[in-house]
C-alpha cells in the first residue's frame, strides 16, 4: 500500500534512492494538477476582455488570481490525507506557485500548451535530480530535503510564490489584451 | 468625448493600425466597416484601453464605463448564462440580480437564463454578449461584429436598443460587415483598409 506522503516524496527513506512506482505515481498527480490548473487559468482568461474592461487591472488580476486559487481547493485536501503538517502547506504553497508561473506566462502571451508542456518537462526533470540538486526543491511537491528541513522549503516555496505575485502585478500593468488576432 | 490623435500600433513588427485620428462624441453611434485585418478589432481595442498605442494619444474627456464586445463571444461555457452575467455584474456591483434578468428578458434569454451557455447557439451567445456590455449601461459600449448569427427578429430588437441607448447619451461604436439597414441609427461611418482610415461619411 502506498501511502499520500509517499506518492509526495517518492524517495527511499534510508537510502534516498528514487522509487520507479512511487515515482510514476508522483508523476501522475503532478500532470493531473497541471492539467487542472492549465483548465483553470484558461476558463478564467476566457473573460478577461470583460473584466478589464470594467476595472483596473490591478483588480482584474486580484479577481483571476481568487477565482483560480478558489477552484484549485479540492487539491488542497489530498496533502492533508498525508498527515504531515510541513507537507501539507509545503503541497499548497507548491501548487500555487505552479499556478503563479503559468499565469506570468501567459501574461507573456505563451500558448497555455507550450507553458503547460515547458512546465511538465521542468517538473518530472527537477523531481528526478532533486537528489543531488537539493535547489530543485522549490518547484516540486516532495524531496528528501523537504523531510529533513520542512519548515526552511516551506519558508524558500513562500519566498518564490510571493516573487512571482510581484512579478505578476509588474505584468499586468504593462499586459496588453491582444486577444487571436495577434 | 474620445479623441484619438495620430494613434498607430505596431504588433510583431507589423503595423496594424496607420496614423488614425478620430473624435468619438457621446450620444452617437459609429460604424467601422473593413475587411477582415485592417484593424477593426485592434482599433476597437484601443478605444477600450485593453492595449496601448504605439504612438500618438488617445484621450478620454471623461472617465468612462465601457461594455465591450471584442472577437467572439467568450463565457464560462460550464456556467449558465445568469452565473456569467452576475459573475460580471460583481466586479463593479452596480446592477442587482432583477436588473439582469431584466436585460435577459430584453435580449430574449430569460427563458434559457439557467441553462450552460455551451448549450446555446452562436446567435444565443452573440446577445448573451450584448447583453453583459449593455446591462450596466456603460458610458460607452464598443461591439465587434455583434449582428453574427443573429436571427432578423432578434436584429430589429438590438437596432431598437442600440437607438435608445444612444438617446441616453451612450456613445456606440461598431465594427462590421454588415451595413444597418436602419434610417437614422448610424451617425458617421468610418472605413478601415490595411489599418489605415480611407473613408469617412457623417
Amino acid at each position: 500500500m502506498v501511502t499520500i506522503q509517499e506518492i509526495l516524496i517518492p524517495f527511499h527513506r534510508l537510502t534516498f534512492e528514487l522509487e520507479i512506482d512511487k515515482f510514476l505515481l508522483n508523476i501522475s498527480l503532478i500532470l493531473m494538477m497541471m492539467t487542472n490548473i492549465m483548465q483553470q487559468v484558461d476558463k478564467q482568461w476566457l473573460m478577461i476582455d470583460y473584466i478589464l474592461s470594467r476595472t483596473s487591472p490591478t483588480k482584474t488580476l486580484i479577481k483571476l488570481t481568487l477565482n483560480i486559487y478558489i477552484k484549485l481547493m479540492g487539491w488542497m485536501l489530498i496533502p492533508i490525507a498525508s498527515g504531515s503538517l510541513g507537507l501539507t502547506l509545503s503541497t499548497w504553497v507548491t501548487l500555487l506557485i505552479w499556478c503563479e508561473m503559468f499565469m506570468i506566462l501567459r501574461f507573456k502571451h505563451v500558448h497555455s500548451k507550450t507553458i503547460y508542456f515547458s512546465l511538465l518537462v521542468l517538473m518530472i526533470v527537477a523531481q528526478s535530480l532533486v537528489t543531488f540538486v537539493p535547489g530543485l526543491t522549490i518547484f516540486i511537491l516532495g524531496s528528501v530535503a523537504l523531510l529533513q528541513q520542512p519548515y526552511f522549503w516551506i519558508g524558500m516555496k513562500i519566498l518564490l510564490w510571493v516573487l512571482l505575485i510581484g512579478s505578476k502585478l509588474q505584468l499586468i500593468k504593462k499586459y496588453e489584451s491582444l486577444g487571436g488576432e495577434a | 468625448m474620445i479623441k484619438l490623435n495620430q494613434v498607430s500600433k505596431v504588433i510583431k513588427g507589423t503595423e496594424v493600425l496607420k496614423e488614425v485620428d478620430l473624435v468619438l462624441k457621446p450620444g452617437t453611434c459609429v460604424m467601422i466597416h473593413g475587411h477582415n485585418g485592417s484593424g477593426k478589432t485592434m482599433l476597437l481595442r484601443l478605444i477600450a484601453r485593453l492595449i496601448k498605442p504605439t504612438s500618438g494619444t488617445i484621450q478620454y474627456e471623461a472617465s468612462y464605463r465601457f461594455g465591450v464586445i471584442i472577437e467572439n463571444p467568450t463565457f464560462f461555457l460550464q456556467e449558465s448564462a445568469l452565473y456569467n452575467l452576475k459573475y460580471l455584474a460583481g466586479i463593479n456591483q452596480m446592477i442587482s440580480e432583477t436588473t439582469i434578468i431584466n436585460w435577459l428578458k430584453t435580449f430574449n434569454l430569460d427563458e434559457v437564463k439557467h441553462k450552460k451557455v455551451k448549450t446555446f447557439s452562436l446567435g444565443m451567445r452573440q446577445r448573451l454578449a450584448l447583453c453583459q456590455a449593455f446591462m450596466e449601461e456603460p458610458d460607452v459600449i464598443l461591439l465587434d461584429e455583434p449582428f453574427n448569427g443573429v436571427d432578423e427578429g432578434n436584429l430589429e430588437k438590438i437596432y431598437q436598443i442600440i437607438d435608445q441607448m444612444k438617446q441616453k447619451g451612450t456613445l456606440i461604436v461598431i465594427a462590421s460587415h454588415v451595413k444597418v439597414p436602419v434610417e437614422g441609427l448610424i451617425d458617421e461611418e468610418i472605413k478601415l483598409s490595411d489599418g489605415k482610415m480611407i473613408e469617412r461619411r457623417s
